[in-house]
């Protein structure tokens, strides 16, 4: 069940949120576990068992590896370490099983294998102790605001939460405006921003000129980042609904002046996931530049493989590791640090380039695609003038999409969110997502009546 | 008091408008079957479960074991529906076709070309001797539809000879309506009605059907076809009327599981060949030119499964130059 659904917005969330209200405080993570629940069996039927196993087995085994308040004896330590291993591999075992051999993953299972690592790894470190309650760790890995697609929650960051919070007025109705506006840039701008890059995919890549390629590269950007980001959103202001605080996991990437900067703003929570647990356990860049480099790209190679199994996102991260090297040897030279305007170009020049690599995953496709962005060869039957009736058509959503990546919705959505007129505005959108979604999902054709 | 009414007013005041503006949305949109269905459901299933003879007898077909998804379009009225969705084309012996049609053959608008029509009265579908062309005979041609029409208009490499007014989403009842045709010089659109008392043109190729599967039944699609064919008629008395088929989706698509069926496009050409009356009124069976043995589009022509790609669309052009009227 996806949070742009009709199905949760108008039946999941006033029943959900009116039980959980009223559940006593010591049962709220009941209520949160049974909701999560069928919240995950809509969407996933087959698989629905192996969730709840593995969560209990690495429930399990958190309280074994749990290594605070005693000291370690050799031959314990050892026997520690060996299921330590044995844990971090069978459930990576899990994860590329199915990744590499079966079609289709588990629902949400890239972001659970990540949140139980990070669990498993921390609490073998003794920087947390484990987690004594079965319901609170089912809780924490298992409820539906950030059960599918993150963010990738550290379990310290919720550790108290879990055991006691307070949902007060303030909070809930906060969650509720922070989720209206993640549903609002989910279907009212990226699914519109979105039927632009439908319309590349129907023209064919093969005929498309340069200037239509490279608007179908910024209208998948902007796409991919208020769908993902409408998602965290909507899923931060679940959380907050629910009473947790889930970390923020855009900030602005698109006026960041770097690729590095870009990644420092993009996806937050899993940049934040590789950099603890792969590129600080390799050294990180204190081993000199050779060894820093190799890291880079064995972070950037395991991101690529995390997205999917295919040739094109292995190219994705080898481009952006690319792009990172060639930025450090920028570094050196003094004069780039001056610059304004040039980073900015820079960025986005790549990132559509790296976007294209991360959308296609037909090569042959692919690689049709990147000749027409580059003007090599003639588009095949093209319209010269495609461009500009794309332009015609879609410039509002466009324009309007990167207005809305300056951060100038968010100043004003944090400025003025006690006023009336933000409540009604808000209210308001709601619903007209709802009749979007409503006009959408009953004929997809329909969708350029708005 | 009454500050303090305004501070729990004030706290939880997105909630109310929440309630207040789903009020006025379910009021406009009348979609109240949204809650009303689950709700008869629950009701439905108490009464099994209790054992309880159900007063609301059927109900019960569309009891799945899924919560109601998307509560399908049921709810989308285009004015009154039949109720008998089965009765296909061939099933109204009598000629769908307005008087309108009637008035137009009779004028002198056929100028006697096509006049040797093998249609004999009652009998719908006609042969054609199509004829090869060449992109001047559309100089004098008009294409209105839908999406489909769209892709012909940006890759059939006709921009310069026919004139098109065409729009995404386009249905059958609001062809004539809908403000959509450009007009040169200004800002505003106008609609195919008002366009068509301006300027004459010689053939008006139609292709729509395919985003209105889903709304009325055949009958009243083949109705309402028939109809814009006679007003068109009276603003056009010297134009031939092309009725395109509606182009099948590939077999993949058609299978997806929404209305969007090959069945129901072809139930619903074969409602629209009755239309044709073989001498101002034609049909024209365009799927012959992207079909494959699987009886649905080839696959390799389209991305989504329902539009041409750009590199194919001429495939169609020069099914249209190699079917042209005598």
């Amino acid at each position: 069940m996806e949070f742009s659904s009709l199905t949760f917005l108008l039946y999941f969330i006033p029943i959900f949120f009116l039980i959980y209200l009223i559940t006593p405080r010591s049962l709220k993570n009941v209520t949160l576990i049974t909701g999560s629940y069928l919240f995950y069996l809509q969407g996933e039927w087959k698989y629905a068992w192996l969730l709840p196993l593995s969560i209990v087995i690495n429930f399990l085994l958190g309280k074994f590896l749990d290594s605070t308040g005693e000291a370690m004896e050799g031959v314990k330590k050892k026997r520690k370490d060996r299921l330590y291993l044995l844990a971090v591999i069978g459930n990576l075992a899990v994860l590329c099983h199915f990744k590499l051999w079966m079609t289709g993953l588990p629902l949400g299972l890239s972001f659970y294998t990540f949140q139980v690592l990070s669990y498993l790894v921390d609490v073998h470190a003794g920087e947390i102790p484990a987690e004594q309650s079965l319901i609170r760790f089912v809780t924490y890995l298992g409820m539906f605001p950030k059960l599918v697609s993150g963010p990738i929650t550290p379990y310290a960051s919720l550790r108290d939460a879990l055991r006691e919070r307070r949902i007060d007025a303030e909070r809930f109705t906060d969650g509720i405006k922070t989720f209206i506006l993640g549903l609002a840039l989910k279907t009212l701008l990226a699914d519109r921003i979105g039927i632009l890059w439908a319309e590349v995919g129907k023209t064919g890549y093969e005929s498309v000129t340069w200037r239509y390629a490279w608007l179908g590269a910024l209208g998948y950007s902007l796409m991919l980042y208020f769908n993902f980001y409408g998602y965290s959103l909507m899923a931060v202001g679940l959380g907050r609904m629910t009473g947790f605080e889930l970390p923020e996991n855009f900030h602005l990437p698109y006026l960041a002046r770097s690729v590095r900067d870009f990644y420092r703003r993009w996806h937050i929570t899993m940049g934040h996931w590789f950099r603890k647990y792969v590129y600080f356990q390799l050294g990180g860049n204190r081993l000199g530049e050779g060894r820093t480099i190799m890291n880079l790209l064995a972070v950037w190679l395991l991101t690529g493989f995390w997205h999917g199994v295919s040739a094109n996102f292995f190219l994705w991260g080898v481009f952006l590791w690319l792009c990172i090297v060639l930025e450090r040897l920028f570094d050196r030279m003094r004069f780039v640090k001056k610059l304004k305007v040039l980073p900015h170009l820079w960025l986005w020049f790549v990132i559509p380039i790296s976007w294209m690599l991360f959308a296609i995953p037909d090569i042959h496709e692919l690689q049709a695609y990147l000749l027409r962005m580059f003007g090599v060869g003639d588009p095949i039957n093209g319209n010269p003038m495609d461009y500009l009736i794309c332009l015609k058509r879609h410039w509002i959503a466009l324009l309007l999409g990167m207005v809305c990546c300056t951060g100038i919705v968010e100043v004003v959505f944090e400025k003025w969110n006690k006023k009336l007129w933000m409540s009604v505005l808000l209210a308001g959108l709601f619903w007209l997502c709802v009749w979007k979604i409503l006009a959408a999902g009953s004929n997809p054709f329909l969708y350029l009546n708005f | 008091m009454e500050g303090k009414k305004e501070h729990f007013f004030k706290r939880y005041e997105i909630l109310f408008f929440l309630l207040l503006f789903g009020i006025v949305f379910f009021g406009v949109t009348k979609r109240w079957d949204l809650y009303e269905k689950p709700a008869r459901r629950i009701v439905y299933e108490l009464q099994a479960f209790l054992g309880v003879e159900g007063t609301t007898s059927g109900n019960e077909e569309s009891w799945t074991g899924k919560w109601p998804q998307n509560s399908d379009a049921q709810g989308k009225d285009v004015g009154e529906q039949e109720d008998d969705p089965l009765n296909g084309p061939g099933g109204d012996p009598e000629d769908p076709l307005g008087d309108g049609t009637g008035e137009g053959i009779g004028g002198d608008g056929v100028n006697g070309q096509g006049a040797e029509g093998q249609g004999t009265d009652g009998q719908s579908v006609t042969e054609v001797l199509w004829q090869t062309v060449d992109e001047s005979y559309f100089d004098d041609a008009l294409f209105i539809g839908d999406s489909r029409i769209v892709g012909l208009r940006d890759y059939g490499n006709l921009q310069e000879h026919a004139t098109f007014y065409a729009y995404e989403g386009l249905n059958i009842f609001r062809i004539l309506t809908a403000k959509y045709v450009e007009v040169p010089g200004q800002m505003k659109k106008i609609s195919v009605e008002e366009a068509l008392g301006q300027r004459q043109f010689g053939k008006i190729y139609l292709m729509t059907g395919i985003n209105e599967l889903d709304i009325g039944t055949t009958q009243r699609f083949a109705e309402t076809y028939g109809e814009v064919i006679s007003r068109i008629r009276e603003l056009q008395p010297n134009a031939k009327i092309i009725i395109q088929s509606i182009m099948l989706v590939t077999q993949k698509r058609a299978e997806k599981g929404d209305f969007v069926t090959n069945r129901g496009i072809m139930e619903r050409n074969q409602a629209l060949q009755t239309l044709a009356d073989g001498v101002t009124v034609f049909y024209l069976d365009v799927n012959e030119a992207v079909t494959d043995e699987s009886g649905g589009m080839n696959p390799t022509y389209t991305t989504d499964g329902i539009h041409l790609k750009a590199k194919y669309v001429p495939l169609w052009t020069d099914f249209l130059k190699t079917h042209a009227l005598p």
